[in-house]
């Protein structure tokens, strides 16, 4: 009805404007308590539920799914703080944890093959201080050592690239090669090469982030617009302001996007490369130890302390990103 | 002429596909996972195969190769039909709630050994608090955990313990890779990685071999398992056979393939081993040549599948008395938290292929 008539629609929308939309939340609500009681009726049973439980739990699901998207809709058209803004995607992630919790155990699916939610956290709380040694090794030792690494020789290789027509001709098209070289190609060779601890996973983060940064801050030394040169050189400035002044700056935002592709690869390196050999800690030879003994509750365990590391080091160089080039066009407001 | 051409050729594609369709008519076509790459360890399965035994049976089999990986996994997927694995990496499989069950056991002896230098200064196998020792992932470290537990060690496999007494070092199956610069003790089969460590030039004067079932870990290695759900099918994969009948016939011809196998070595080795093993037959160093490293494999295989039940006519049969061992030793340790159900183990496909009984076995 509302998109045959564009002032129904608009008056719907009004009539919604006191307050959140009571069916919504009616339906959000009711699903996830629906949800929440089956979890504990179940909690201690090993029995698959009965067809009309399960399909129950579906409908609940589905209920809870409508009213969220419904609310998501009010909120997105309501002025409303920054809490209220990230209520939908809040209750997006219990919905899916609860569901999950629910549905795994309605079918009492075996943990050997995926532990419910609350399994993980317990094991996760349990296994604290290992996987803290472990992320010492993997994130520490390996992604941001190897990081540091591979940055750190990327960038001087890049500005002697950006500087010397030779190498730009000769270089740079095995450089773009090299950085698609996929990881557990390279990991088992550097296991070799370095033997199993940190050093040989740190090596292939290095590789990995190195090729990227290249390729990056050459392009954007070197890719500047003409006009900026020409004011640059109707100033009088010498080489090294032009440098620093325009090709720098011009660089960054390449810069910063190598970074932040160089978090994601560094971490998959970094557990890949374990997988190859390791000398009892780190994240990946957990993760390996463990889904080779059916231990999945702390493999999904190591999983998020993976994955919020990655995030956290993503979001950090994100940041870093926006105060270093606020000026740049893609950041204005 | 073209139009002929392609009638014909349309017709010979035809053709060509009844004869495939016909020929998988014939035999079911099955999968079996070995639990590594080809090697002498397979040699019975590799003989009933190029021998024709399972096609005798009307069955087509696959034997499929694996890595890093537990056989449990690609059987429990429904993507193979039955896998050879080791009795803890199925009874820990099983608690986690994977509905495997054991069929046959083929070896009857563990050939699990740790290996260290004699100048390691390790004079017994306990004496490793604070040392690095060598183990395999994917389900092959139990037997290592089990000595540690035994000899009262919490190690870096455990992965609720923050400041354990060994440090559990994983390598990729070579052990060149770690011993003995990074390990002080390491994981050994005795019919593969000891004669890899004697190639890298460590003579057996200069080491020390303990064998597992001797310190009382006798933990039961290669049996071939499968899914309740392929045991219970009645018409398994439309071929009018129940998957118990299937089983049965996998495990007689197998059990023919290796009666052939371990009654001459040198032959099998040769005529059945090598042609479908490449690098992964190799030894290590000195001793690198592929023929000569799968004849000490052969050998060693031998005497782990002519021990206990095989020795009195009963190859393939387990013993009750050795799997209420290696449960109550995985219990002990408390790698297994509770006995494992009934279930666990049909002796049903073994009885229908031999025509024996545990009675007839003792």
């Amino acid at each position: 009805m509302a998109t045959l008539d564009p002032s129904l629609a608009g008056t719907g929308r009004r009539a919604a404007g006191g307050g959140p939309p009571f069916a919504a939340v009616l339906a959000l609500t009711a699903g996830h308590l629906l949800l929440l009681y089956f979890v504990l009726l179940w909690w201690d049973r090993s029995e698959v539920a009965s067809a009309g439980w399960r399909f129950a739990l579906f409908l609940a699901t589905l209920v809870a799914a409508f009213g969220l998207s419904r609310l998501a809709g009010w909120i997105a058209e309501h002025p409303a703080g920054r809490a209220i803004r990230f209520l939908p995607a809040a209750f997006t992630m219990i919905l899916a944890l609860l569901a999950a919790e629910a549905l795994l155990r309605a079918y009492q699916v075996p943990a050997g093959l995926i532990p419910t939610p609350t399994e993980v956290l317990v094991v996760l709380w349990q296994a604290r201080d290992v996987l803290l040694q472990d992320t010492w090794q993997t994130f520490v030792m390996e992604a941001v050592v190897g990081f540091l690494i591979g940055v750190g020789v990327a960038l001087p290789v890049s500005l002697l690239i950006a500087r010397s027509g030779f190498l730009q001709q000769g270089m740079m098209p095995y450089a773009a090669a090299f950085s698609s070289i996929p990881i557990p190609a390279l990991a088992p060779v550097f296991v070799h090469m370095f033997g199993l601890d940190w050093q040989s996973k740190a090596a292939v983060v290095a590789v990995t982030v190195f090729f990227p940064v290249v390729v990056n801050v050459v392009r954007g030394l070197l890719e500047i617009d003409p006009r900026l040169l020409d004011l640059m050189r109707s100033y009088a400035a010498n080489d090294r302001q032009v440098f620093v002044k325009a090709r720098v700056p011009n660089a960054l935002p390449f810069f910063f996007n190598a970074l932040k592709l160089g978090t994601t690869l560094a971490m998959i390196g970094a557990i890949v490369g374990e997988f190859f050999g390791a000398t009892g800690k780190g994240l990946g030879f957990r993760i390996q130890i463990e889904a080779g003994r059916f231990g999945f509750d702390i493999v999904w365990a190591a999983i998020i302390v993976a994955s919020a590391l990655g995030i956290a080091w993503f979001g950090l160089v994100a940041w870093l990103e926006r105060r270093f080039t606020a000026w740049h066009v893609s950041l204005r407001e | 002429m073209k139009a002929q051409h392609i009638v014909s050729m349309a017709a010979a594609t035809v053709v060509a596909g009844w004869m495939v369709q016909a020929q998988a008519g014939e035999n079911l076509a099955i999968s079996l996972q070995l639990k590594w790459f080809p090697q002498a360890q397979f040699a019975g399965y590799f003989v009933a195969k190029e021998k024709g035994y399972y096609a005798e049976e009307g069955l087509d089999v696959t034997l499929l190769p694996i890595g890093d990986q537990s056989p449990i996994q690609t059987v429990v997927s429904g993507a193979v039909d039955f896998g050879t694995t080791w009795i803890a990496d199925l009874l820990t499989a099983r608690e986690k709630g994977l509905p495997v069950v054991h069929i046959a056991q083929m070896f009857q002896r563990s050939g699990f050994a740790m290996v260290a230098l004699k100048s390691s200064g390790i004079e017994n196998l306990c004496d490793i608090k604070g040392r690095s020792v060598g183990v395999w992932p994917s389900g092959n470290e139990y037997p290592a955990v089990a000595l540690f537990r035994k000899c009262g060690l919490t190690s870096s496999l455990d992965a609720r313990v923050a400041d354990p007494d060994v440090t559990a070092v994983t390598y990729p199956f070579d052990p060149a890779l770690v011993f003995p610069e990074r390990v002080d003790l390491v994981s050994a089969m005795i019919y593969n990685e000891v004669n890899q460590i004697i190639g890298l030039g460590y003579e057996l004067d200069k080491l020390d071999v303990w064998m597992l079932a001797d310190e009382g870990i006798n933990l039961l290695e290669d049996l071939v398992f499968t899914t309740e759900k392929v045991l219970n099918d009645p018409d398994y994969k439309g071929s009018g056979m129940s998957g118990r009948e299937v089983a049965a016939r996998l495990l007689r011809a197998s059990l023919k393939g290796w009666a052939d196998a371990v009654a001459d070595q040198e032959g099998t080795v040769d005529n059945y081993v090598l042609p479908v093993c490449g690098n992964t037959c190799k030894g290590s160093g000195t001793r690198a040549d592929a023929r000569g490293h799968q004849l000490w494999q052969m050998r060693e295989i031998a005497k782990l599948f002519e021990a206990g039940a095989t020795a009195r006519g009963c190859a393939g049969y387990l013993e009750p008395a050795a799997y209420e061992a290696s449960v109550q030793l995985l219990l002990d340790q408390e790698i297994l938290s509770k006995a494992p159900p009934a279930a666990t183990v049909d002796y049903g496909p073994w009885e229908m292929a031999t025509g024996k009984t545990g009675a007839d076995c003792q």
